[in-house]
């Protein structure tokens, strides 16, 4: 249900930003392209279970790691 | 877009209100109780002494952001890769700030409400803000800033009746490693995170006038923060280190005459404000950086591929405020400091050293 | 096109509040909360709710308020259990009192239920806890001539508590703040219920001690009185007592006052100083020929004084037995750092061999209306 809604909220969004994107260079259309399918293939990951791990989660372990500190993964 | 002047009381209030955005709920320095506000004062010390550096930084190229400055220090490849590094950086404080909001909403008002839900609305609402430009988040920080202070005194002043002076006591603290040590953390969030504002000093105007701005708005920011850490001492005492949300507690607690009771919605309020305004300005200066660093014309298409990322980022960040807090103090001051202060400091000596030896 | 999908995302802004909706008929508003023991050994949980059709329409065919009782092994399991046997959601931000029973206080603690209180968004922090003797469901029951809803009755009692000072007031924050700063023995106000010839009677007077956790003792009012002295929490009252010389007996109120103890550390021994001021007026004299003799007055400030005193001395004895719940260790503690660390270990040994110093000073500033009489 809140996975629907979300997507219609960016389905919008995206409607908005079509206009503007037709009328964009060959290197824009490429980071927004980028950009579009990491966050796509990003949520697909997260909704199959598949990672569960975010930016910060990252950041919190590659900081552990140097610090000595090792997380439990149920913890996150 | 960058025709747009801002007045200095726009750039006082962005300031002012970025630095109070989510401190106004986690106090900073929390964990030390009474003593929360000598890390405070200790960490504004260390940022003022910043704030020198990142002035010198940004005089020597006026007009540049940190992105291109970054280029010109260390060169186009290693340049580009400090640049990402520091979009990253910007990204997790992006995340952080959402994941903030988002669990408070959860623990506190909508606690059956799915938190993507709340995360997308917020980045949702925060793109676009962003797609708009800078100069609308400014003179909406205005109004944000004046109700901040509204809130802030009249919480206050409701609560003066339960105020103990004895929570103060005593006064000298006996450990003051524990001080030093908050310090950092208090350095590193909020104030450090002002270094946002290197990614977009450009648009504001010229160095002179923003930086003094600047440092007006993080003294107003300062002054509020310790009223705030106060008056939530005052009013909780011992038991300030123990709550989640110190302020919202406080604000619960008001209660004059059976009446006006429950004013912490507006303790909320605020907080969906000033979450609102630091958001939009982390994800503002993000989508800059990315624009400089990839050489794009705009940056208005990236707001949504990013909003996607930073939401569902958001969501999975913190499950509770107790990962939270541990984030912020075993990993994140480690973490930040790294771009707040090591590299600002790399670049403005590599900089300075190639204008001397062109200048030979 | 845009101002379509401009027109959608304000919808979807909008209509999201309605999913969850609650709306106020399908509440049930809690108003107060008692805690018993059953026989077994359960929790049974007292929840009392408003009836609000019968308060509208003003019959009296049926209760304005109705107990829902349920019984757990755990609270928390028994306050959400009580939902089984009420048509709507309890809904508790609106809970003024949560009463304990001496039993439930003795066995199962107090100090999980404020955690829950203090934990989840629902529950006030500011709600009274108060201590019964009996059956805590009994004293949520009763009848009051003065109003139709018993726990708001039961507040108003305790709330008008300040004109005698003979109870003390203690609300869910206070008692986690003590937790908190260490204080080991917290004050609960005590509530009581006695059923006479002319009906129920409800009686808020003295209070109770919980250690930690758990029950430990009843306070008299001389006892409560004293502590309420010696905290800070006096607020108006009477002095009975007798003028020196013709042993007429008089009323003084007092009126304000403002009362501390302080720790002296002098040469490494401790010693509390106990300073009030205390201003006040006569309000009744049986034979009030005296008052005009101006040789008498230091005798009335004398008696006055020590009847302050002795309510003091009395909660200080008491708490030479049960243990400090004056809070004096905590004094100690933010105002001597260093001693309060080399001392803890021994400080119940070490406080019942301090000594009290009091300094009283009273002002008669006021003798009514009248000056003479009879």
């Amino acid at each position: 249900m809140n996975y629907l809604f979300v997507l219609v909220v960016f389905t919008l969004l995206f409607l908005m930003d079509f206009k503007e994107l037709q009328q964009a260079n060959l290197n824009e259309k490429i980071v927004y392209g980028i950009l579009l399918l990491a966050a796509l293939t990003y949520a697909m990951f997260f909704e199959a279970r598949f990672t569960t791990n975010s930016i910060v989660t990252v950041i919190a372990r590659i900081v552990g790691l140097i610090r000595g500190i090792s997380l439990p993964p149920q913890f996150y | 877009m960058a025709k747009a002047q801002f007045t200095n009381g726009q750039i006082i209030s962005m300031v002012a209100v970025f630095l109070l955005g989510t401190t106004i709920l986690i106090s900073p320095g929390q964990n030390l109780g009474k003593y929360a506000y000598l890390s405070i004062l200790l960490a504004f010390g260390l940022f003022l002494l910043m704030l020198g550096f990142y002035y010198l930084l940004a005089n020597l190229e006026p007009k540049k952001s940190i992105f291109a400055l970054n280029e010109m220090a260390f060169g186009k490849i290693l340049g580009t890769l400090i640049n990402i590094f520091y979009l990253i950086y910007f990204f997790v404080l992006t995340v952080l700030v959402v994941a903030n909001f988002v669990n408070f909403i959860n623990t506190t008002i909508l606690i059956r409400t799915p938190d993507m839900v709340t995360s997308s609305l917020l980045v949702a609402v925060v793109a676009y803000s962003v797609r708009a430009g800078l100069k609308p988040l400014a003179e909406l920080s205005v109004l944000v800033l004046i109700l901040t202070a509204v809130t802030v005194v009249s919480v206050t002043l409701m609560i003066t009746e339960i105020f103990n002076l004895a929570h103060f006591l005593p006064l000298i603290p006996s450990d003051w490693n524990a001080i030093l040590d908050n310090t950092f953390t208090v350095f590193a969030f909020p104030f450090g995170e002002l270094i946002i504002f290197l990614g977009f000093l450009g648009v504001l105007g010229k160095p002179d006038k923003v930086f003094k701005n600047v440092s007006k708005g993080s003294f107003l920011a300062l002054i509020m923060m310790l009223l705030v850490v106060f008056r939530n001492t005052l009013v909780l005492g011992d038991f300030l280190p123990m709550t989640t949300y110190p302020s919202f507690e406080t604000a619960r607690l008001i209660n004059i005459a059976q009446v006006i009771t429950r004013a912490e919605v507006f303790i909320a309020l605020n907080f969906i404000f000033n979450g609102f305004i630091k958001a939009s300005i982390t994800f503002y200066s993000l989508c800059r950086g990315l624009k400089e660093t990839f050489r794009l014309k705009s940056y208005k298409h990236l707001v949504l591929p990013i909003g996607a990322l930073v939401a569902l980022n958001a969501h999975l960040s913190f499950p509770t405020i107790i990962q939270n807090i541990y984030f912020n103090v075993e990993f994140y001051r480690y973490y930040a400091i790294i771009p707040q202060v090591i590299l600002v400091l790399l670049t403005y000596l590599v900089l300075l050293f190639k204008k001397r030896s062109a200048a030979k | 096109m845009s101002r379509t999908i401009r027109l959608l995302l304000l919808l979807i802004l909008i209509l999201t509040g309605c999913y969850d909706r609650v709306d106020l008929n399908e509440l049930e508003i809690v108003v107060g909360i008692g805690l018993d023991v059953t026989e077994d050994g359960k929790i049974k949980a007292t929840v009392q709710v408003l009836n609000p059709s019968s308060l509208t329409n003003g019959n009296s065919d049926s209760e304005p308020f109705a107990q829902i009782e349920s019984v757990a092994e755990s609270f928390t399991e028994a306050v959400r259990y009580a939902n089984l046997y009420s048509p709507n959601r309890l809904y508790y931000p609106h809970n003024r009192l949560i009463i304990f029973s001496e039993e439930f206080a003795k066995t199962h603690g107090t100090h999980h239920v404020i955690d829950w209180v203090m934990r989840t968004e629902e529950p006030r922090e500011d709600l009274f806890i108060l201590i019964t003797s009996g059956e805590a469901s009994d004293v949520l029951g009763t009848r009051f001539p003065t109003g139709p809803i018993p726990s708001f009755e039961i507040t108003q009692i305790v709330l008008t508590s300040y004109v005698n000072s003979v109870s003390t007031v203690t609300t869910a924050f206070n008692y986690a703040k003590n937790l908190a700063s260490n204080i080991p023995i917290t004050v609960f106000g005590r509530i009581e219920k006695t059923t006479e010839t002319n009906g129920e009677m409800i009686t808020y007077s003295g209070g109770a001690l919980i250690e930690k956790h758990h029950f430990l003792d009843y306070l008299t009012e001389t006892e409560t009185k004293g502590f309420n002295w010696l905290t800070g929490q006096y607020k108006t009252g009477l002095v009975v007592t007798r003028t020196k010389n013709t042993e007429d007996q008089f009323t003084f109120e007092i009126v304000r006052n403002n009362s501390k103890v302080s720790p002296v550390l002098k040469d490494g021994k401790l010693t509390f100083e106990v300073k009030t001021e205390v201003s006040g007026r006569i309000i009744k004299m049986k034979s009030s020929k005296s008052l005009l003799d101006p040789n008498a007055w230091p005798g009335y400030l004398q008696v006055i004084e020590e009847g302050i005193k002795s309510d003091m001395k009395a909660a200080i004895d008491k708490a030479h037995t049960t243990g400090d719940f004056l809070g004096l260790g905590d004094l100690v503690k933010r105002k001597f750092p260093n001693y309060w660390r080399d001392n803890e270990e021994a400080w119940e040994k070490i406080w019942p061999t301090a000594s009290f110093t009091f300094d009283i000073h009273i002002a008669i500033h006021g003798v009514g209306k009248i000056n003479r009489f009879m």
